[in-house]
């Protein structure tokens, strides 16, 4: 059966209320609560420090990248205007502090794009019918992939976790790392091959 | 539309940001074509299963020591901001 692809999630009842909650969170803060601050940092850190670990893969590094984005949220936030969703501006902040912590890490310039196999599946039809059942009831597949994305190599594993995890459009994502468009859309491709590839390995017991 | 074309376009599809003129003859590929429609459909369970893993648990503590580690970053930088309320000081 055809189905639509996902796109932007549409709003469902719980993260109307996680924003109606953010508000009210938002307003304590650019009023200058800490205490309200505190738990702005408690309700959001995992997301900065996933975004961290998933760019960075490095637990100290990763609750640099906390830290750091907290500060400029505190900074900042008196002209946080609520376009986006708390937890996506925050993530965008990590993101971009990840961004500057590899630049300032890379003392060589850029190497040429790894290799990551072939473009197409050999057998796209018979393969995934295993693995798309276990999807949504599998807490292991969970861990493959997140073991998968972080053997991805950086070129391919940032665009990822900006692309599935943060939900950043392909502009966004070119602007970010300084690439461009069809770039991103080369990377992301290859990187979703390399995924699938190792879901596929892992339900066929070849990891 | 042939599957090398449909490929290239496989990624706009998926992010939501296909150009509408493109949408009907990507449709009928993937009607007619069970290889591209089963790469869509890889492609969306891998995506729909990085953006539901990726976010790292912490427990309760770390994420109170973590806010307790920022919050003191921000006292050492500006120790006045943000400050709560001195009630002695507070206006009447």
């Amino acid at each position: 059966m055809l189905q639509e692809p996902e796109g932007r999630q549409p709003m469902n009842l719980a993260s109307l209320e996680a924003r109606a909650d953010d508000r009210a969170l938002l307003r304590a803060v650019q009023g200058g609560d800490r205490e309200a601050f505190a738990r702005l940092v408690e309700l959001h850190s995992a997301r900065a420090y996933s975004v961290g670990m998933s760019m960075l893969r490095n637990e100290q590094d990763a609750r640099d990248i906390v830290q750091q984005t907290f500060l400029n949220v505190w900074r900042s936030i008196a002209d946080f205007r609520g376009e986006a969703s708390l937890a996506s501006w925050i993530g965008r902040i990590a993101t971009n502090n990840a961004l500057m912590r590899l630049r300032t890490r890379r003392r060589k310039p850029e190497e040429p794009l790894p290799e990551l196999g072939p473009d197409r599946p050999e057998h796209p039809v018979v393969d995934w019918a295993p693995i798309a059942d276990k999807l949504h009831e599998n807490a292991e597949l969970g861990l493959q992939i997140q073991r998968a994305v972080a053997e991805l190599p950086e070129p391919y594993r940032l665009v990822v976790v900006m692309a599935d995890y943060q939900e950043m459009s392909m502009r966004e994502i070119a602007d970010a790392l300084e690439i461009s468009v069809p770039n991103v859309k080369t990377r992301l491709h290859r990187a979703r091959l390399a995924l699938r590839q190792a879901l596929l390995d892992y339900v066929h017991g070849r990891a | 539309m042939n599957c090398e074309e449909m490929s290239a376009h496989l990624i706009d599809l998926l992010q939501g940001e296909l150009p509408p003129d493109l949408l009907a003859a990507t449709r009928q590929h993937l009607q007619a074509c069970p290889c591209c429609t089963a790469l869509q459909m890889s492609f969306m369970g891998v995506r729909a299963l990085v953006h539901r893993s990726m976010e790292t648990p912490l427990t309760a503590a770390e994420r109170a020591q973590l806010a307790e580690t920022v919050l003191s970053a921000i006292s050492l930088e500006d120790p006045g901001v943000g400050a709560r309320p001195d009630p002695m000081t507070r206006p009447r």
